[in-house]
């Protein structure tokens, strides 16, 4: 009987990451930018895109580094629609499954 | 004090206005062009700024022709007031294009009357800017973001009427970005003036503007690369009495390296260049009277 390998999180590609691992994904890349204002922690699924304590046009510098990230492409479409972070969540989730 | 400074600032201006309105067109673009020359003599710190910059970018190779251009400059900049008062009287969408022409590629003029196609409009403070924004509502909804001025009353009579059907002014102070990402696919223009001074840290990027670094704003860039709208650069050069010619650079699609502050770098740049260009052919018509290169 062969050894199978499990994923370790580093080795987890995007394709196959659930909706608690891409809020920590999200966490971990608005810990790297220098002009969010907000409380990383204190995001969850109903927090408002919004109210996340974006200072101008940090939000776009996080949309950008998102579509790097995740290895997906946002239309300008669907980012209009987003309102919450659950919105965010279900929308890369879907981008992902679809992958 | 500074109220009562203010307040005869704007009965000044209003009088101004009041006279634009009803006098002939020419005596009008005559005055603002006497009223240029009347506030480079007598703003001599405003003056040398301009003086100075245009040594300084080599468009001008010495003192007395630095000055001859940076007063041409002031009634350049006069002229675009008085202009401005005549064309929210005169330019409606049957007679446009008795002032104003594009001068854009097939492409760029086909996107410019697709009213489903959103796009960003890089522009500077060159020629009529208004003019341009309200020759380019005459064909599709644009929306320009705007400094408002200091003085309160000033603001409500000068941009109480500077709208239009298609037209429409925002605020810096009250815009955000997803408020432009929400235009930009609602298939509105959104135009912004790229050469001004940033202060803030992390919405600025250094280029290089006749052959100097100054900072200037990493929007343009960022609403890009998040959109993928195109980018344009409008600026309008006057070429007459009540005429202009709007260079419409562009469309400018960039491809993503996945690395965004060396995207924003080089698309900023290439559009600086572009307006480096413009302002080289009309260097009276640029606005050099402003701390553009500051630390």
């Amino acid at each position: 009987m062969g050894i199978v390998a499990r994923p370790t999180a580093a080795s987890r590609t995007t394709t196959d990451m659930n909706r608690d691992q891409i809020i920590e994904r999200l966490r971990a890349l608005l810990s790297k930018q220098k002009e969010f204002k907000g409380d990383i922690n204190a995001i969850h699924d109903d927090t408002l895109i919004d109210q996340m304590g974006f200072d101008s046009i940090s939000i776009l510098d996080f949309m950008y580094d998102i579509e790097a990230d995740f290895n997906v492409q946002t239309d300008v479409a669907d980012l209009v629609k987003m309102q919450k972070v659950r919105d965010l969540v279900d929308y890369l989730a879907g981008k992902l499954a679809a992958a | 004090m500074k109220k009562l400074w203010q307040f005869i600032e704007y009965l000044l201006a209003k009088a101004a206005l009041a006279l634009m309105t009803v006098a002939p067109v020419r005596f009008t673009l005559a005055f603002a062009d006497f009223a240029g020359w009347l506030i480079f003599h007598l703003l001599p710190r405003r003056a040398r700024i301009a003086v100075d910059n245009l040594l300084a970018a080599r468009v001008a190779s010495d003192r007395r022709a630095a000055r001859q251009t940076g007063c041409r400059c002031f009634q350049s900049f006069a002229r675009l007031i008085a202009e401005s008062v005549v064309a929210r009287k005169q330019i409606n969408p049957k007679n446009w294009e008795n002032f104003v022409s594009f001068e854009a590629s097939p492409e760029g003029l086909a996107l410019l009357h697709n009213p489903k196609q959103g796009a960003i409009i890089a522009s500077a403070h060159l020629g009529n800017w208004e003019v341009a924004a309200r020759a380019v509502s005459m064909i599709r909804p644009v929306s320009v973001i705007y400094r408002p001025l200091n003085n309160p009353w000033l603001e409500r009579e000068l941009h109480g009427g500077r709208g239009g059907d298609q037209l429409h002014l925002i605020s810096k102070y009250k815009a955000s970005p997803m408020r432009f990402v929400k235009l930009l696919a609602a298939g509105d223009w959104l135009a912004l003036m790229i050469d001004q001074h940033i202060h803030e840290a992390g919405e600025r990027v250094r280029v290089n503007f006749f052959g100097r670094p100054c900072w200037t704003t990493r929007s343009v860039a960022m609403m890009h690369l998040t959109t993928r709208m195109p980018i344009f650069v409008a600026l309008a050069a006057r070429t007459g009495p009540m005429k202009f010619k709007v260079h419409l650079q562009g469309p400018i699609q960039w491809q993503r390296s996945g690395n965004r502050e060396q995207d924003v770098l080089a698309i900023t740049q290439s559009l600086t260049d572009e307006i480096e260009k413009v302002a080289r052919k009309y260097p009276e018509q640029y606005l050099w009277g402003h701390r553009r290169w500051r630390e």
